[in-house]
């Protein structure tokens, strides 16, 4: 055979594909992981048991013995815990947002005109875009649980460690996908409106803004959601929120209580996400006008109004205003309040722990005893050598795994899930298929869809906080926690783009005879393989963020030996470990930032 | 007036444009011809300093356009309409906002913004006006996207006319609309620029609509200008699209 052709027949895709699935196993092997040692342990066996078949029965009452008559009523106290979370997701993305967009907007070249301006202008425009991405991947880099555990050490434990701790990494998140998002979008308009005379941020206000404009409110509303999961999790390290009284019952062993607090996140989550995705359909509408009519007036007068945006603002804004000053607007909602936050410290007393924190509790301890910066050295390297660098790639082991499982099973679920490629007639081509048989593909369909939204929705964390009970102390819950969360959003993500796309050969190969599969193989995923592997990457990098705290639930990783140097009230290593997993995130999302640019210039 | 002298224009290593000689007077309608890769495109990015001219000089109303300041240059395109080939809708803006962004050049951000977000009465009559004028009037507040492509040609015709400028530079503006449309929208432009006496160069595909309607025919060949003639015959134009001689067929 001819050598050239023989190569390619084994294209890059294919070796790509192959060697995702070695580095599963050489992930899975460092870990330390059997397959065989795959499943429940026999304790894990009943307890998985008991926990799904009280499903169905969540606690409407206090389940333990022995609750004092002033305790509040339960309704109110799973209200609060939901209030709760919902309140620091919100204050949190408050802040977030304005940070978000004046960073991203630095951050995007856009708006750039730089062919002939001053040296001095060019100058200016790219050293603040050079520090922008540099603050914004240093942000995002510490995970929003870690910010939280540094807040509440320097400034105690008080609501705004949390706000901060959200807002701080989120604002940087957000600038990123916001500038990524300005970035992507075809810059011929905008060369049109140059062309018309138009200036720099002009051109760019009504050339790019508005084709990203829909892309940047649900991206930031998919952020909603997601400090939604934070805050919950945020329970965790001790503030009141759904993740806390998850933790407490779990501990209680008060299982129907855990369904009910369960339930209540599901549901907080699901009306947020279902809410982005009205939004987005009302934002992206197309209007046409229903008259037939050239006169002005009768135009005018029967013009289709888009007041979506209005009532979407001004029920954003109230709720952000609700969620900050509740207490002061209506005196009667106090029971609303985060009593357990409350700390009683004043702003200056405050400032000084802080700066005490800054200045002696966060210098590493050798140099505390002798003054001498020059002992940093050799401290990091013992912390380094000794477990820093072991856990760091037990770290990525985890995280590289989980989204390699994720995404491969995604994939494999995604043509069976896709509405568009499971309709009775597939992108409207006629079948033949009778009635019974389309409606049982088309219930399939809409269940594995309802799977994908649902696993999307839970927190990774929780999932591989439940699972550790079942599976016993392995990596395998953290892997599959963050496999089942990242999961849901590939296959959401990937459902987009079958349902949302014209595929005219894929209508041409149903119309010459393709099946289904086929004609996902042969058509949806080789013209949009490398739209599956942007995903890959994309949610590669967020996973080594999320791997970095899992280890907190006490499985060897970095999240490990920050929890374990945090209750040792060692903050000088627990400040050591927290950027190390912020290297380790670094590296990860310039590797992927590479990769991802050249994915998209292909 | 507009005036090339010796003008080249090379891409690396394609030479689109050599030693171009030209001068056109304003209110002078000119079509722009020959075969696909001729450089009929690059030309006409040459005429609004999108390209600038890697030899040779090229001003307009006297001011050499390589040598203008980006401010200077921007209000020296707010006074020349450009129809890119691929239109430049903003697909998600209403056809009144399309329209309305002709003139981004002569106002400021603040008032651009104002003006498609909240449009006064007067501002949509003129817009109105002109969208009659092109024969779509009924699309007013349909967005872009939903129209067809020639629908959002007569858009692009629009803008460029609300536009108010001196010089209209449209490359192939009539590529997708049916013939009688074609005829009917080169026609207006014709009385337009006839009544303001406005420099129109457009270049375009039908050889007949060229002879038909514009008083000057400018053909191309491989960069190399090879006719400039008010009334070219059959033997001149012929040697333009003669497949033998043509390197790229589009
Ligand atoms: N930005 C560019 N970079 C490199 N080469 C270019 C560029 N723009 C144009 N060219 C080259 O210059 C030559 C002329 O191109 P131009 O687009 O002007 O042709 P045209 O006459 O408009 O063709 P068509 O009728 O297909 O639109 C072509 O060979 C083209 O490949
Ligand atoms: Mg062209």
């Amino acid at each position: 055979m001819n050598p050239t052709l023989a190569k390619t027949a084994f294209g890059k895709r294919r070796g790509f594909l192959l060697f995702l699935g070695l580095l599963l196993f050489f992930c899975l092997w460092g870990l330390d992981l059997k397959l065989k040692n795959f499943g429940p342990t026999e304790a894990g066996l009943n307890v998985a048991k008991e926990f799904f078949s009280t499903a169905f029965s969540p606690a409407l009452d206090y389940q333990s013995e022995g609750i004092p008559e002033s305790a509040p009523p339960y309704y109110k106290k799973i209200l609060k815990a939901t209030w709760l979370t919902l309140k620091y997701a919100t204050c949190g993305i408050s802040l977030a947002l304005p940070i978000g967009i004046l960073m991203g907007f630095f951050a995007s070249r856009s708006w750039w005109q730089l062919e002939g301006s001053r040296w001095s202008i060019r100058f200016f425009i790219k050293t603040s875009h050079r520090i922008c991405k540099i603050i914004i991947t240093a942000g995002r880099s510490i995970h929003e649980l870690l910010w939280g555990i540094l807040f509440i050490s320097a400034i105690g434990t008080n609501p705004l460690s949390i706000i901060l701790a959200i807002a701080i990494p989120y604002g940087c998140t957000l600038a990123k996908v916001f500038s990524e998002l300005l970035d992507e979008q075809e810059t011929q308009c905008r060369e049109q409106l140059r062309n018309q005379g138009g200036g720099a941020f002009s051109s760019w206000l009504f050339g790019v803004f508005p084709l990203a404009f829909s892309d940047l409110i649900s991206y930031a509303l998919y952020r909603y959601e997601c400090a939604i999961r934070s805050a919950a999790i945020f329970g965790f390290v001790g503030v009141q929120t759904i993740g806390y009284h998850i933790e407490t019952a779990t501990a209680d062993g008060n299982i129907n209580e855990v369904w009910t607090l369960l339930y209540a996140l599901l549901a907080l989550i699901l009306v947020v996400e279902r809410f982005s995705n009205f939004t987005r359909k009302k934002l992206t509408a197309s209007q046409q006008s229903r008259v037939k009519s050239s006169s002005l007036e009768t135009l005018i007068k029967n013009r289709t109004r888009n007041r979506y945006l209005k009532y979407f603002s001004i029920a954003v804004l109230n709720v952000i205003l609700f969620s900050w000053f509740h207490s002061s607007i209506f005196p009667a909602a106090e029971w609303l309040n985060d009593d357990s936050l409350n700390s009683r410290l004043t702003t200056e007393q405050q400032w000084k722990n802080f700066n005490f924190f800054i200045q002696s509790k966060l210098t590493p301890a050798p140099v505390r005893e002798s003054g001498n910066w020059a002992d940093t050295l050799p401290w990091a390297k013992k912390l380094l050598f000794e477990k820093g660098f072991e856990a760091a790639l037990l770290t990525f082991y985890i995280a590289t795994s989980a989204m390699i499982i994720a995404w491969f099973s995604a994939i494999f679920i995604l043509p069976w899930s896709s509405r568009a490629l499971q309709s009775p007639n597939p992108f409207s081509v006629h079948t033949g298929i009778s009635k019974y048989t389309g409606s049982l593909r088309y219930c399939l369909a809409a269940i594995l869809r309802l799977l994908f939204i649902i696993t999307r929705a839970l927190p990774e964390y929780l999932v591989a906080f439940l699972l550790l009970r079942i599976f016993g102390t392995t990596a395998w819950p953290l892997i599959l926690g963050l496999a089942i969360h990242n999961f849901g959003i590939v296959g959401r993500l990937g459902g987009e783009i079958i349902d949302h796309r014209d595929f005219n050969h894929t209508r041409q190969q149903l119309s010459i005879g393709g099946s289904r599969t086929k004609v996902f193989l042969f058509s949806i995923l080789p013209s949009h393989f490398n739209r599956f592997l942007l995903y890959f990457f994309y949610r590669w990098e967020t996973c080594i963020r999320d791997a970095t705290i899992l280890g907190m639930l006490g499985i060897s990783s970095l999240g490990f030996l920050i929890d374990d140097a945090s209750a040792r009230n060692s903050y000088d290593q627990l400040f050591f470990y927290t950027l190390l997993g912020a290297c380790l995130v670094m590296i990860g999302d310039i590797v992927s930032g590479i990769i991802r640019s050249r994915l998209r210039a292909a | 007036m507009i005036e090339l002298k010796e003008v080249s224009k090379s891409f690396q290593s394609t030479k689109a444009l050599s030693g171009i000689n030209l001068i056109i007077e304003q209110g002078e309608r000119i079509a722009l011809i020959g075969p696909s890769g001729s450089g009929k495109t690059t030309l006409l990015k040459l005429l609004n300093a999108q390209h600038i001219a890697t030899d040779g000089s090229l001003k307009v109303n006297n001011i050499e356009v390589a040598k203008l300041s980006p401010k200077q240059l921007r209000i020296f395109r707010s006074d020349i309409a450009y129809i890119p080939q691929d239109l430049g809708l903003v697909p998600s803006l209403k056809v009144y906002q399309n329209v309305l962004l002709g003139k981004i050049g002569r106002f400021r951000t603040l008032s651009m913004l104002r003006k498609i977000l909240l449009p006064s009465k007067a501002e949509l009559t003129a817009v109105h006006e002109i969208l009659e004028r092109v024969g779509i009037p009924e699309k007013l507040y349909d967005t872009t996207s939903t129209l067809s492509g020639g629908q959002q040609q007569r858009v692009a015709v629009a803008r460029a006319l609300f536009q108010q400028p001196h010089t209209i530079l449209a490359d192939e503006p009539v590529s997708a609309v049916d013939p009688a449309r074609a005829k009917s929208l080169i026609k207006l432009l014709d009385q337009i620029s006839t009544e303001n006496n406005l420099t129109v160069v457009m270049s375009i595909h039908n050889i007949h609509l060229a002879q038909q309607y514009f008083p000057r025919v400018v053909g191309l060949r491989q960069g190399i200008l090879k006719i400039d003639s008010t009334d070219p015959t059959e033997s001149e134009l012929e040697p333009l699209f003669d497949l033998a001689h043509t390197e790229e067929i589009g």
